[in-house]
């Protein structure tokens, strides 16, 4: 496994340790957040942050385990840099969820792992909607993360591709009928599109 | 059972699902399967499936026999991943009803004797995996939900009564 601790280069120090902030809690996953928030305190740009600790746009480089590994960091670096927006206890169930997804045990060695492009649409898409239910999780086999909402038989998937753009899936039914429909679109006007369909019934709680 | 042969319209057939396919809620409760477990790969020209009545006994035995078989494969299958069961009539007459004229067929592997495959599947038809994944391939088990052990399949399928 590659070294993912944010070091200062100058020291070779973690930089959690200019912040005064505890990195001993017995916790991988809290030593590495700490760095990364401490990274987005000192407000570097996540491209920065991906070029000196060696994140990269994953699925291109090292084994499927430690792709995985960026990739969940990366995931994690991006909630990290909008933490403000988004309610902690919001924050740390969907950390686990990202755990989950991509658990190298679990993960089918020929899809390739979420990528951070994919992701970012994502999170731009829940700041978007505001969704008091977070999605259930998923991905396509070429690194495009999805959100699947549903509520009773109707279901609501989404398909994150890079760039804001999304590919939407809904079955509804309706007096006894289904309906389905199917899109891309922008997350703009994801709201627009699914209105028909009273989005908020897997949105609200 | 010779190489090619379509399978018989009453019979069904598996499809493992990892559990990046699989649908959660928000506490990644499993709660299905997505429409994502039936897409095509880039470079695929057929879904890999197991024949359910390659296996012998009750559908439980024979679902036994086919998650047994797969876990004994190369594919192997994650702790929390699952197995969609489909009758091959019912997914026929989905794709018929989009349009779409498919073929599931007998083709075993090395590895999987009890292998078939669902051939022109399209690419390009979301509703079709999503109406599949909701309604007509959707008999979920898990795979925490059968016996521990593998064996893979026998070299011959079960005699059909």
């Amino acid at each position: 496994m590659s070294e993912m601790r944010v070091l200062d280069t100058k020291r070779g120090k973690p930089l959690s340790s200019f912040l005064n902030v505890p990195t001993n809690t017995g916790s991988e996953e809290t030593s590495e957040l700490v760095d990364l928030l401490t990274r987005v305190a000192f407000n570097l740009s996540p491209s920065t942050m991906i070029q000196q600790t060696g994140f990269t746009t994953v699925g291109k480089t090292g084994t499927l385990e430690e792709q995985l590994y960026n990739a969940r960091a990366a995931c994690k670096l991006q909630i990290a840099s909008v933490a403000m927006h988004l309610d902690q206890d919001w924050r740390s169930r969907f950390f686990a969820q990202l755990d989950n997804l991509l658990d190298f045990d679990e993960w089918d060695d020929k899809d390739l792992p979420v990528t951070d492009t994919s992701f970012k649409t994502l999170l731009r898409l829940l700041l978007l909607i505001r969704a008091k239910r977070r999605p259930g999780l998923g991905a396509t086999s070429d690194g495009h993360i999805i959100a699947a909402w549903t509520a009773g038989a109707n279901r609501l998937t989404i398909e994150c591709l890079p760039e804001d753009q999304i590919r939407w899936i809904v079955i509804y039914h309706i007096d006894g009928e289904r309906e389905s429909a199917a899109g891309q679109t922008s997350i703009e006007r994801v709201a627009e599109v699914l209105s028909p369909y009273q989005s908020k019934q897997w949105f609200s709680r | 059972m010779r190489k090619g042969l379509k399978l018989p319209a009453e019979h069904h057939i598996v499809r493992y699902v990892p559990f990046s396919k699989l649908r959660k809620d928000e506490n990644d409760k499993i709660i299905g399967v997505l429409a994502t477990a039936f897409a095509l790969r880039k470079g695929e020209s057929a879904l890999s499936v197991t024949y359910l009545e390659y296996f012998p006994g009750s559908k439980m035995e024979q679902i036994r026999g086919a998650v047994w078989a797969i876990r004994a494969s190369d594919l192997g299958a994650g702790g929390k991943s699952g197995f969609a069961t489909g009758n091959v009539e019912a997914v026929y007459n989905t794709c018929i009803n989009r349009n779409h004229k498919i073929r599931i067929v007998y083709e075993p592997v090395n590895d999987n004797k009890a292998h078939s495959t669902v051939r022109r599947l399209p690419r390009d038809d979301a509703e079709l995996l999503e109406i599949l994944a909701a309604e007509t391939w959707a008999e979920l088990v898990l795979n925490s939900d059968i016996n521990p052990g593998k064996a893979t399949a026998p070299d011959n399928p079960a005699p059909q009564t």
